[in-house]
């Protein structure tokens, strides 16, 4: 992956810009359109009620109908119409800038990874009620293979009101981005990474707690303790094998995912399984998002909206340097 | 009579209760031993592997290697002393360790010899060493944490009395020696 100020510069001038201008002409006929659709609902709207409040006193608060209608045809044309944008700058503007970072690489903004790929990393311990996602990219960094979306899991928990009735309300299991990588090494195990949350409150006691969690059979395998103390300190290790563990967990990988997890700010959990790698980044804001459709003009030819692209891919194509998935020293080519 | 039989079924109940506390501690020193034996013989499994590939890396790298042959002799000669029938395991591990720095000397002795790097069967033998040496790191610390297990159950209360009672005693775990500590000062390397 070798993007370099100078070879973008190029490649805007001479593809992106020309795609930009006709993306800020349609964006702006949209928005033009829009502005049209809401001046003639609301007149036409406005007058119906007018005329039925003057003329038809029986109609009561039934006269309010046309205006209702009007903000709901508002409200479903901008629904429309933002989607649609949304789905024409992906599909012209980012599945071209993926290209760019690199070749092999491939950008699909309405598909996702499965809910049978998340429920397999084992990361959570509880399934999905609800499973959402988008923006897919799949292929390769070197030599590495990788596949990665937006992933917005959700559970439903029932409750029963002073009155006996139900209710349900959805909480968030995880929310966003999911990273599937080919891992350097060969493995048959499983060995998860999580955040160690007992042991920073409870200490020795919390660390008895996570053993037998293990031994309760609400983790795979059994915990693992690593040497190092600062991975000790912000994770919990379990793994069906302990010296596989150790041999994919070695002292040089503890540092990158520390630093990792520093870079990304954030309770990253990673998944070793059968020579993957699964990687749940949770994130609050939504990657690779379209411009508002009512940006002020020209905001998509300004050169920091197509920075923050370049800057989200790159973030989520991180993990293949900074874990080193390119190093093929060993029998796994 | 009723006084009697209360105290009894307390006194019953507490033994129990002791009883099953003692089988749980007992159990899971047992379990620690075991771990230890377990974790040992995964860094025996890996030092056979190394065995079986020395003499097909060092027939490979021969033809090549003119210069390096007083290392390869070596290597043969550590590796023959190493699967000596009656080694006492101390010395068998000083040898082995001999035997780890030497394969190290011998890869960075390597750069000086393009044509061999450009062999597929040596490369091929290269990652499979790279591997094995991985391998051996990972059993070697999975040793040595379940080593560490052992010891604090052994030296901490209410194990300690239990562990003393069974004649367990501490294990020491493998210290990293001074060459794999330091990164290998390459230039020196060359000089020799």
């Amino acid at each position: 992956m070798s993007v370099s100020a100078g070879n973008f510069s190029q490649f805007y001038q001479e593809e992106l810009q020309s795609i930009l201008q006709e993306l800020e002409a349609e964006r702006q006929q949209k928005t033009h359109r829009f502005g049209q659709i809401t001046l003639f609902s609301v007149i036409g709207g406005g007058l119906l009620t007018l005329f039925l409040a003057a003329f038809a006193r029986e109609a009561g608060l039934l006269a309010f109908l046309p205006l209702g209608a009007a903000l709901l045809v508002i409200f479903i044309s901008y629904g429309m119409m933002a989607s649609e944008w949304s789905r024409l700058f992906k599909w012209r503007m980012l599945t071209r800038l993926v290209k760019f970072v690199s070749p092999e690489l491939a950008y699909y903004p309405e598909r996702y990874i499965s809910e049978r790929e998340f429920r397999s990393s084992l990361l959570f311990q509880r399934d999905p009620d609800r499973y959402r996602g988008e923006d897919l990219i799949e292929g390769r960094v070197g030599q590495t293979a990788i596949r990665l979306s937006e992933v917005h899991a959700e559970y439903k928990m029932e409750h029963y009101d002073s009155k006996g009735r139900r209710y349900t309300t959805w909480h968030t299991l995880f929310r966003g981005l999911f990273i599937i990588a080919d891992f350097n090494k060969h493995f048959s195990g499983i060995t998860l990474v999580l955040p160690d949350v007992e042991q920073n409150l409870l200490g020795w006691f919390g660390q008895v707690l996570q053993g037998l969690s293990a031994k309760l059979g609400m983790q795979p395998g059994e915990l693992v303790k690593l040497e190092d103390p600062e991975f000790e300190r912000a994770f919990k290790v379990y793994s069906t094998d302990q010296i596989e563990a150790r041999y994919i967990l070695t002292p040089s990988l503890m540092e990158r995912i520390l630093r990792f997890r520093e870079r990304t700010q954030s309770e990253i959990r990673l998944a070793f399984i059968a020579s993957h790698l699964y990687v749940a980044i949770p994130t609050a804001h939504d990657h690779f998002e379209a411009p508002s459709l009512f940006a002020p003009v020209g905001t998509l030819l300004k050169p920091e909206t197509l920075n923050k692209y370049l800057q989200e891919l790159r973030f989520a194509l991180a993990v293949v340097d900074e874990l080193n998935l390119n190093t093929r020293i060993w029998t796994k080519r | 009579m009723e006084a009697l039989i209360g105290s009894l079924v307390c006194l019953g109940g507490g033994a129990l209760l002791l009883l099953i506390l003692f089988m749980a501690l007992y159990n899971s020193l047992i379990a620690k031993k075991n771990q230890v034996d377990y974790a040992y013989s995964g860094i025996d499994v890996q030092l056979k592997k190394r065995h079986d590939l020395i003499p097909n890396l060092v027939a490979t790298v021969r033809q090549y290697m003119e210069h390096e042959r007083e290392l390869l002799e070596r290597i043969t000669e550590l590796r023959a002393r190493a699967l000596s029938p009656n080694l006492p395991e101390g010395e068998r591990m000083q040898l082995e360790t001999a035997l780890s720095s030497a394969l190290r000397n011998l890869m960075i002795a390597v750069e000086n010899y393009p044509n061999l790097k450009a062999n597929e069967n040596f490369l091929h033998l290269q990652a499979s060493l790279n591997e094995i040496e991985e391998q051996l790191a990972a059993a070697r610390r999975a040793y040595n944490a379940a080593v560490t297990d052992l010891n604090n159950a052994i030296e901490m209360f209410p194990t300690n009395f239990i562990a003393s009672m069974m004649g367990l005693s501490r294990r020491a775990v493998f210290e990293a020696t001074e060459a794999e500590r330091a990164t290998p000062d390459v230039a020196q390397l060359f000089r020799q």
